[in-house]
């Protein structure tokens, strides 16, 4: 069993995989926030409208 | 702006909605019978394309794949015309995509039925099916594209950017899960074995309820929940984090599935850590479903839709939150292998996904013919008996499973497992097992009721095939972002860049996950005495994927004291490198099977027993739910593509000695004889060239390899 776990963590780096998705996730996320936050009212109102609209024109 | 005039082609959307409908009573009928099985193993009728373990495959696949699968084509069909403003790219397109989806659907129950499966769960289907799905899928997605270009709207509204990303991972997954070698025109062999063969197939399995599932259905939440209680989704920036956290973040969680078993450590705790960051995308798109029903339950106490759709949600809310607490390893080391897991999914399917289509199919089959619901009384006895269903079915498997995991774990004060004889734990839970059927009986009978009240309301309507729409066309601007417009609005309104983009979001988690692994194989811990299986157990192997065996056998023991007291020394993943598929299982119905073979072990059985007990397992254990293999004793092993096979697993990297294969058949028959001359020493009379001899010499080998180093 020790030569398993001997080998499993000496795969080069291995360690760095679970650090770099933690990273790799927050930046990600962090991104939309800000970007998401900065979208305008109204913009906003006009796309949430969207399925709506269509009935309104189409459905008589 | 001059109106243009055009028509939604309304009659696509109608075969969908049929093909669900039709082929949602078909699963679940069957679901219903493999769930009677289990009470009664005498429904298997002992014939190979009755016997549970071939039943349970097809229902877990049509329910998926054909049910919700062509529900998802209903819902996305409608929608998706209407958030464009525009007719489906090509009408081709559309029917080629809805004949070839009926087509997969009808190959794959006949090619399960008649035993051709890969064996991993969920992508049993054989290559030629694989490559027909492949197909498919691409003319799906290259109309949905050539519609989202000619649109006539700027903004891609969200429910399209969920369609995008489904349309795009499913695509990645099927592709890198269904990598395999063929050995004829129904049989091949997965490229990857072992600890990564079970890596890649649950990172395949998880995301599958993730990308076909999930994020499907949440395009279609966002949709028709609006539009059903006629105002906008509660928060759009909600909508937009939702969705990027969702398919960023799922794609990670796929190791929980693998838990104490032989995976490395890292890929394990990777799983469990994005799992439990899941809950807030997921409880982020609940709470926004739900609250854009405030101020409007009056409404949902009056609409059958809207009530089928806030179970729904809420169901989602509930396996969202269930799912990311079995990922934790405190929990999984109960609920895993039990009927906890069946639950779980079962909430997922009957409440979010079964709950969301009927609401879906209330609202748009009126719609669609200009008429009325037929009864709305009918809908609401609908919704009333499939909750109870649900509630029938889930509960007793709740139930069930914490019975049997605590049975499993009991020792008595001497440090003895209390109920050494697997059995007896199985025992117990067959009146859990007969409620369940009996859930599963109620929601059905609603779906039935569904489906009359749909029909009556198809026959007092009258078709729109095409319906009339005009709007403005879109003014060409600039392909490139224009000023002061963010880089996301960019996105958003060009799809082919949008469907990039979610790629390599997506890609990242599942290269971060799947790399790794692939750098493992060179250094998978190769135990020396692992050797490659003889020609004859890799037959029995074969044998052992044909019946279907794995949805009631796990081969992997958990380092529990609970687990090596019960089945012998626990699972390492050197074990496994030769093990083209794997077969670690999901399920424990029946007991672990990985160290069946070893001698000296707790479970050890002589090949006369195996013989008597896959001829009918109640002549030995008079109390055994497990079905007949008697055809097994009766037919004649296929030696002829032996040969083929061993060259294949040869590419596959499997070292047998150069030139191996012409000597396969010799070797084979030599064994085979061996086995039949015990039999006979055992007073059981049968020829050598018997399936059965080859099933006996497989599970003889299971576990044994490690014990001969020693
Ligand atoms: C419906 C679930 C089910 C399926 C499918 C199933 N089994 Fe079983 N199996 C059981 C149960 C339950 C037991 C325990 C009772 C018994 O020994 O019959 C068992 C026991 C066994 C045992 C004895 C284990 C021991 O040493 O105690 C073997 C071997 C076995 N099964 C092999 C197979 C093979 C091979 C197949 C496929 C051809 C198969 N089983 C399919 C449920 C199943």
């Amino acid at each position: 069993m020790d030569i398993i776990q001997h080998h499993l963590e000496t795969i080069p780096g291995i360690s760095i995989y679970p650090v770099i998705s933690f990273v790799l996730f927050f930046i990600v996320f962090v991104v939309m926030i800000i970007h998401t936050f900065s979208i305008d009212k109204k913009t906003i109102h006009e796309m949430k409208n969207i399925p709506l609209e269509e009935m309104e024109e189409n459905n008589q | 702006m001059d109106q243009e005039k055009f028509y939604y082609d309304n009659r696509i959307v109608k075969y969908f909605l049929y093909a669900t409908l039709f082929w949602g009573v078909i699963g679940m009928l069957v679901g219903i019978l493999a769930a009677l099985q289990l009470v009664w193993p005498e429904l298997s009728f002992n014939t190979a394309m009755t016997t549970f373990s071939r039943i349970r495959p097809l229902h877990t696949n049509a329910v998926i794949f054909a049910f919700v699968g062509n529900a998802i084509f209903a819902g996305t069909y409608y929608s998706l015309q209407r958030l464009c403003k525009a007719r489906m790219f090509s009408d081709t397109l559309s029917y080629i995509h809805f004949w070839g989806w009926q087509l997969i659907i009808v190959s794959a129950a006949l090619t399960f039925l008649a035993g051709y499966t890969l064996s991993k769960e969920y992508a049993e289907l054989e290559w030629p099916i694989d490559l027909a799905i492949t197909i498919i899928w691409v003319i799906f997605g290259w109309n949905m594209f050539g519609t989202l270009l000619k649109r006539r709207t700027r903004h891609i509204y969200v429910a399209v950017w969920f369609y995008i990303a489904t349309f795009v991972t499913v695509a990645v997954l099927h592709i890198v899960n269904s990598i395999e070698i063929p050995v004829n025109f129904l049989k091949s062999y997965p490229v990857f074995a072992g600890v990564q063969d079970a890596l890649v197939q649950w990172w395949y399995g998880h995301n599958a309820v993730a990308f076909f599932l999930t994020t499907p259905f949440l395009g279609l939440m966002y949709y028709y929940l609006p539009k059903a209680a006629n105002r906008p989704v509660y928060s759009y920036r909600l909508s937009i984090i939702h969705f990027w956290a969702l398919i960023f973040i799922y794609i990670w969680a796929g190791p929980h599935h693998l838990l104490y078993s032989s995976l490395p450590d890292w890929a394990q705790t990777l799983g469990t850590v994005f799992s439990i960051i899941l809950i807030a995308p997921s409880w982020g798109g609940m709470l926004n479903g739900l609250l854009t029903l405030r101020g409007a339950w009056d409404k949902v106490r009056e609409d059958p839709v809207l009530k089928f759709f806030v179970v729904a949600v809420t169901a989602y809310g509930m396996s969202t939150l269930e799912g990311p607490l079995m990922s934790t390893k405190t929990v999984n080391a109960f609920t895993h292998f039990t009927d906890w897991t069946i639950a779980h999914v079962h909430i997922g399917a009957l409440g979010w996904n079964g709950f969301l289509t009927f609401g879906m199919l209330y609202w748009m089959v009126p719609r669609l013919f200009g008429t009325q619901l037929f009864s709305r009384k009918l809908a609401n006895t609908h919704f009333w008996i499939g909750t109870l269903g649900i509630l029938f079915y889930a509960i007793p498997l709740y139930w069930a499973a914490i019975t049997q995991t605590l049975m499993w774990k009991e020792f008595t004060p001497d440090g003895f497992l209390k109920y050494p004889n697997f059995l007896e734990t199985v025992t117990q839970l067959i009146p859990m097992y007969a409620a369940r059927a009996f859930g599963g009986l109620l929601y059905i009978t609603g779906v039935i009721i569904g489906v009359y009240n749909l029909v009556k309301t198809v026959t007092h309507g009258k078709f729109i095939r095409d319906e009339a729409a005009s709007a403005a066309p879109l003014d060409t601007i600039s392909g490139r972002r224009i000023q002061g417009e963010s880089r996301h609005r960019w996105l958003e309104r060009k799809p082919v860049q949008f469907m990039i983009v979610s790629l390599v979001v997506i890609l990242i988690g599942g290269l971060v996950e799947i790399i790794p692994t692939w750098l493992i194989k060179s250094n998978v811990p190769t135990i020396a005495s692992v050797k490659p299986y003889t020609p004859l157990e890799l037959e029995g192997r074969d044998i052992y994927i044909r019946e279907g065996c794995y949805t009631c056998h796990s081969q992997m023991i958990r380092p529990f004291r609970s687990e090596t007291e019960r089945y012998g020394e626990y699972s390492k993943a050197g074990e496994f490198v030769y093990d083209h598929p794997f077969q670690w299982g999901s399920k424990r119905t029946g007991p672990d099977l990985a160290r069946e073979g070893v001698k000296s072990g707790r479970l050890y059985k002589p090949d006369s027993w195996h013989y008597n007990h896959m001829d009918d397992p109640r002549k030995l254990n008079e109390q055994s739910i497990m079905p007949r293999y008697s055809w097994l004793l009766r037919n004649r092993l296929n030696s002829c593509t032996t040969a083929r096979k061993i060259s294949v697993m040869q590419k596959l990297g499997v070292p047998y000695p150069e030139g191996y294969a012409e000597q396969a058949n010799d070797d084979l028959s030599i064994q085979a004889q061996q086995i039949a001359d015990g039999l006979k020493s055992a007073g059981i009379e049968v020829r050598s060239d018997k399936e059965i001899i080859a099933l006996i010499a497989y599970l003889q080998r299971l576990g044994t390899d490690i014990m001969e180093g020693r």
